[in-house]
């Protein structure tokens, strides 16, 4: 258990030094505007990028649709804060409700999914992630939600069989998606989700729920053969990644006026991915900071405004030759056995 | 006849997919990787034919035959520079770098040819045939009938060409066709080569039928040509064809008789089913680890 | 296992094993009757009984391919067998999941090492036990007091467990970087963590050195008398299974020809021969060298699997590599073809260096190889397959090839157009042969012709390569039936470990008892000698 806890420590650390940091900036009145409207969207991709992290590195399956997850929890978390604007005065503790409602329906969906998902293996199960992101997509883009005093009106496809009262009001309009959202997302509220979700898995991979579950990555057969039940530890892993990812939605949406089921496609999906890979699989820390950078990158890559987009592709494709190419891999390994190369001659 | 007529227009669309799909099922196939580039291939084929034929009023013919050329070539440079290096890597990086160069074409076509939409011209008039109540355009009925050239051509060309076996060796045991004195590598590169120069085709066929084109007009066909590979069983050329013309068939009757808005979402819950009740695609085999 | 076996009937058999009272008669830990599985019609084991007492130690021997890990599948369930039940502690594990069949008792380890690499020697073990672990997914994440009680103890028991071998110092290192022998010893911990009554381990000296051996051999005996458990375990180090086993099970073909005490099973001249095989005749030769290797050193990641070897094929020649299961044979011939590399030496073909060209080109030059497991292409057909043996070859009359390799095997024009996944395992092995000589090859390489094939058909195939050495093909032959491939080889090559530990004529080597007594062990309670016996 002493290999996870420097890099557990290393996280925990980062993310309160940026806090500090960052608010000790803010206070002082040295920090950017574009800077400012950035630190929630990049709370929210740090959540993403640890809970897919969970799915892909730890569990070891690989996702195409983890903004399906994100875009079920903006849309329910939403609505139960708009519908709780006057029941719970107090936004921060509106935004941790519609937090918590949004990491619920994440994962239900997340269990839903779950299902066929833990029937397949490599290529097909991704293929159904993704059918699953789409599907989660192309119904909220025809969802009409309408809110009043005798509850909730919902329909397919039109707005025109909802009737509601004077005091009512939609919620979901199809693909104008929720729009006049009070934004109550705050970066100390993204604070607090990460250190949550950094808690989670951390005590997760250290429990017995986490050492199966990285044995069925490692190894499935081997861990069938000692009494592991697959499908349990499976859908355990795939359902708390699922509510992580909900409730990243949630914070993601209210950071923003309106949100629209597009903003949760398939290159979202694979924007986390990126960050995924980029920061090491299984490697949460990691995960961190390539949310961060490749947040901030576009941005930084303002000035060069038309290209911007062109070198972000470029970078992926160089970082992933050099890090995975089998020149380099060759190189590295030499230079490990350098230093390390007694390992094979140790007796035990 | 209402039935009928989606059912060809299903069948048109169908064929678009097919074709995709059996690039992608191809390279699947032998190279075990999927190319989420693809679909950026066939935008840049469209392109190429747009320019062709709107900017140096080159007939069709040539137009499609320059698109063909030129994403022949471009997938063989993309494999060469992206994907061989890593033909030892985990299956996630080379994944990644797909998704990087499907990232870098999309970009690259933006700066080149700026995102506003062009109006792609028909190849073939809009001609249509009458057969009684039903009304056939000739540009659909040329998609089924490419389609159903390439299938038969490619399922030739496989079966009886030394190229053709030497990627059906290859993509079964690649150890054992190089003890066979076949040159792997240059097998692979020949695959992508085929199955960009379906996408350039493809990509014509497309934007015959939905004649907006603009960079990520790729995208999304693609994926649903994946879908359509996956569905079929992918790595089976068959399977690629039968998942394609089903998948167009799905679509159109769903967007038809249920909702034009929801029939992404009808035709992706019906992959999630067909898997679930055959987990390795419709023609494909499930292949269980050795223990 | 004190039984002899006697058609389906099993007769109590007098028994010399070491632990006094035998419990057999009590409840058997276990119990196969009638046990089979077919695989695409063949047979890959059928009619297998067997009984193992409370605290035996039994084995399970046999030639390569002989169905010995299908048996361990089946009594886990990874495989569901095709007949016949399995009670364990009397209870029919028929219908079960692998890990309700663990739960119920059975552990075991994997022929190609299965750990969790990622993880720790003692997150390994503590994955074994987490059935007996009762704390719940809250109490793991909100970290309560059961949480820390749990994995405490879970901890203790681990360290307690890996005492056996000696292991506490290595409980925080990566499963992955230890080094093998310690690897194997780790599964066995991990197998025990799940508290069997039964403890399955299949192969589990493989790759150790004769110390690491010994120590084994004191360990298993150790484990069963400290935990009282069954032992089954599949071996190939004689010395080993005659010493530390009471009771022997011989299977070949996926059938058991033979029980009873090592004593006994040394004796029984079909064990003999099923290990050794039967004589062939020998061809006549001529010189001029077409293959030279000299010095090659391979390496697996950073294991040394081949140490410097150096040999040398003459024109017309039959040479033999001979040795046991990761000696390094498949590795030689794998090395030579291209598909690996050595990192020093050089290798020659008809004088041309081909150890820096790329594997297809090396074909170009005048090799062939009938690879390890056949590696037909099963979904094209027999004359498909065929043409893809010729493919580098310019100028070549495609039908006067195939008619010549039909020629040879009569049997292959009859299926030309058969996909090659429908023949059976005889005919496979002669499409792989086929395949190779359509290239004409200067010298054409054979690995492992004869594994898993059923006697009378590895007996053709020995006359084939025999007659195919009197057309003058040179040919280098990896194989596990020893005696067979050194009464039809003109030189052989013992391999031990990576290295060459002897070589001589066939006749030689066939002539000296070391074969015997390498393959079959040697006499019982015989410590092996610090240079090391033969370990095949």
């Amino acid at each position: 258990m002493k290999r996870n806890n420097t890099s557990k420590y290393v996280s925990f650390g980062l993310i309160i030094a940026a806090y500090a940091i960052m608010m000790i900036l803010s206070s002082t009145g040295k920090i950017t505007r574009s800077m400012q409207g950035m630190l929630v969207p990049i709370c929210a991709y740090i959540v993403m990028a640890i809970s897919l992290n969970l799915t892909v590195g730890i569990l070891g399956e690989l996702s195409l649709g983890h903004a399906g997850f994100m875009s079920m929890g903006a849309f329910t978390g939403t609505c139960a804060a708009i519908i709780m604007t006057e029941s719970v005065t107090n936004t921060g503790l509106r935004l941790g409700l519609s937090m918590v409602i949004g990491a619920i329906f994440g994962g239900i969906a997340g269990f839903l999914i779950g299902i066929p998902v833990l029937r397949l293996k490599g290529d097909y199960l991704a293929i159904v992630t993704l059918a699953f992101g789409e599907i989660i997509k192309s119904i909220f883009n025809n969802l009409y939600l309408g809110f009043d005093k005798y509850g909730l009106h919902l329909q397919l496809l039109s707005e025109k069989g909802i009737k509601l009262e004077e005091s009512g009001r939609m919620l979901i309009q199809g693909a104008m998606g929720i729009s006049k959202i009070k934004k109550i997302s705050t970066f100390t509220a993204g604070f607090i989700l990460i250190i949550l979700t950094l808690f989670i898995v951390y005590h997760l991979v250290e429990s017995r729920y986490g050492r199966a579950i990285m044995a069925i990555r490692d190894n499935r057969i081997a861990a069938e053969s000692v009494g592991v039940d697959v499908t349990k530890y499976k859908m355990t892993a795939f359902v708390i990644s699922a509510a992580m990812a909900g409730a990243a939605g949630a914070l993601f949406a209210q950071n923003y006026s309106t949100i629209t089921a597009n903003k949760f496609d398939f290159n979202t999906s694979i924007l986390i991915l990126v960050l995924v890979v980029l920061g090491g699989l299984g490697n949460i820390t990691g995960s961190i900071i390539s949310a961060t950078l490749l947040t901030i990158l576009p941005e930084a890559l303002r000035g060069f405004a038309t290209y911007r987009m062109l070198v972000y592709a470029i970078v992926l494709i160089v970082v992933m030759l050099f890090t995975n190419a089998s020149g380099t891999k060759i190189m590295i390994d030499k230079i490990k056995a350098k230093f390390g190369g007694n390992k094979e001659e140790e007796g035990l | 006849m209402r039935f009928l007529s989606f059912l060809i227009s299903g069948l048109s669309l169908g064929s678009i997919y097919a074709i995709i799909a059996l690039g992608y099922t191809m390279v699947y196939g032998i190279a075990k990787m999927l190319n989420f580039a693809h679909g950026d291939v066939i935008m840049v084929g469209s392109y190429i034919c747009f320019f062709a034929m709107m900017r140096y009023n080159l007939p069709p013919v040539v137009g499609v035959l320059l698109a063909v050329i030129v994403c022949t070539v471009l997938g063989m440079v993309i494999e060469r520079a992206a994907y061989k290096p890593l033909r030892q890597a985990p299956s996630l990086a080379v994944l990644i770098t797909a998704i990087g160069v499907s990232y870098f074409l999309q970009n690259a076509a933006q700066l080149l040819w700026t995102s506003s939409p062009k109006v792609f011209p028909s190849i073939i008039g809009n001609g249509k045939i009458q057969l009684g109540e039903l009304t056939i355009s000739h540009v659909t009925l040329l998609t089924v009938v490419v389609c159903l050239v390439i299938m038969f051509a490619l399922t030739w060309f496989t079966g009886n060409t030394k190229m053709g076996k030497a990627m059906r060796a290859c993509s079964e045991d690649k150890g054992a066709a190089q003890l066979m004195g076949i040159d792997v590598n240059g097998t692979i590169s020949m695959t992508f080569a085929i199955g960009s120069g379906l996408a350039a085709i493809a990509g014509v066929l497309l934007c015959s039928a939905y004649p907006t084109l603009v960079p990520t007009t790729g995208s999304m066909p693609g994926i649903k040509a994946f879908t359509a590979a996956v569905f079929g069983g992918i790595g089976s050329i068959p399977g690629a064809f039968l998942g394609g013309l089903l998948l167009g068939v799905i679509e159109t009757f769903a967007k038809a008789y249920i909702s034009t808005q929801l029939s992404d979402a009808v035709v992706f819950s019906v992959l999630i089913i067909v898997l679930l009740v055959r987990p390795a695609g419709l023609l494909g085999k499930v292949i269980n680890e050795k223990v | 296992m004190a039984y002899k076996s006697d058609g389906s009937n099993l007769v109590p058999v007098p028994s010399n094993a070491v632990i006094p009272e035998r419990d057999i008669n009590d409840m058997p830990a276990l119990e196969c009757k009638n046990l089979g599985i077919t695989f695409g019609g063949l047979h890959a084991v059928e009619n297998f009984n067997l009984t193992i007492g409370r605290t035996e130690i039994a084995g399970l021997i046999g030639p390569n391919g002989a169905g010995k890990t299908t048996v361990f599948n089946l009594l886990t369930n990874v495989y569901q067998p095709t007949t016949g039940t399995i009670l364990l502690n009397g209870m029919d594990t028929h219908g079960m999941s692998t890990a309700q069949v663990s739960k119920a008792g059975i552990g075991r380890t994997f022929q190609n090492i299965r750990l969790f690499n990622n993880l720790t020697v003692e997150e390994n073990i503590m994955v074994a036990m987490d059935n007996s672990m009762k704390y719940g997914l809250f109490d793991g994440l909100l970290r309560l007091p059961g949480y820390f009680r749990e994995e405490k103890k879970a901890h203790e028991k681990a360290l307690e467990l890996l005492h056996i071998f000696e292991m506490e110092n290595v409980a925080s290192h990566q499963a992955g970087s230890l080094p093998y022998g310690a690897q194997r010893r780790v599964e066995i911990v991990r197998a025990l963590a799940t508290n069997p009554k039964v403890l399955l381990l299949d192969e589990p000296a493989a790759g150790m050195n004769p110390s690491e051996t010994a120590d084994l051999m004191a360990n298993i005996r150790k484990i069963r008398d400290t935990f009282q458990i069954a032992v089954v375990l599949i071996e190939h180090d004689m010395n080993l299974v005659m010493n530390v086993c009471e009771g022997l099970c011989v299977l070949n073909f996926g059938r058991i020809i033979a029980k009873g005490s090592p004593a006994e099973i040394q004796k029984n001249p079909t064990v003999i021969e099923a290990y050794l095989g039967k004589s062939h005749k020998e061809g006549e030769k001529q010189m001029s060298t077409i293959l030279k290797v000299d010095d090659i050193n391979v390496y697996y990641g950073s294991i040394h699997a081949i140490k410097g070897i150096s040999f040398h094929v003459e024109e017309g020649e039959i040479v033999t590599l001979i040795g046991a299961n990761g000696a390094g044979k498949s590795t030689t011939l794998n090395t030579i073809s291209g598909l690996l590399r050595s990192r020093t030496g050089s290798i020659t073909l008809n004088d041309k260096p081909i150890d820096h060209i790329p594997p297809h080109k090396v074909v170009e030059h005048g090799l062939a190889m009938c690879p390890e497991g056949r590696r037909i292409f099963l979904q094209m057909t027999v004359e498909e397959n065929l043409e893809m043996g010729a493919f580098t070859v310019k100028d070549i009359n495609m039908d006067a090839e195939k008619e010549r390799v039909f020629d040879l095997f009569p049997r292959l024009k009859e299926r030309r157009n058969q996909i090659g996944g429908t023949l059976s395992g005889g005919e496979q092995q002669m499409l792989a042969m086929g395949r190779a000589l359509m290239s004409k090859p200067h010298l054409m390489m054979m690995d492992e012709p004869s594994m898993g094939l059923a006697p009378i058909l590895v007996e053709q195939i020995f006359d084939i390569i025999n007659s195919l050495h009197k057309e003058g093909t040179t040919i280098l032959l990896v194989e596990q039936n020893a005696q067979a491939a050194l009464s039809i080889a003109d030189r052989g090559y013992v391999l031990e470990t990576g290295k060459i530990v002897a070589e001589g004529t066939g006749a030689e080597l066939l002539a000296s008892p070391v074969i015997k007594r390498a393959y079959l062990g040697g006499e019982r309670e015989e410590e092996p000698d610090k240079e090391g016996a033969y370990y095949f």
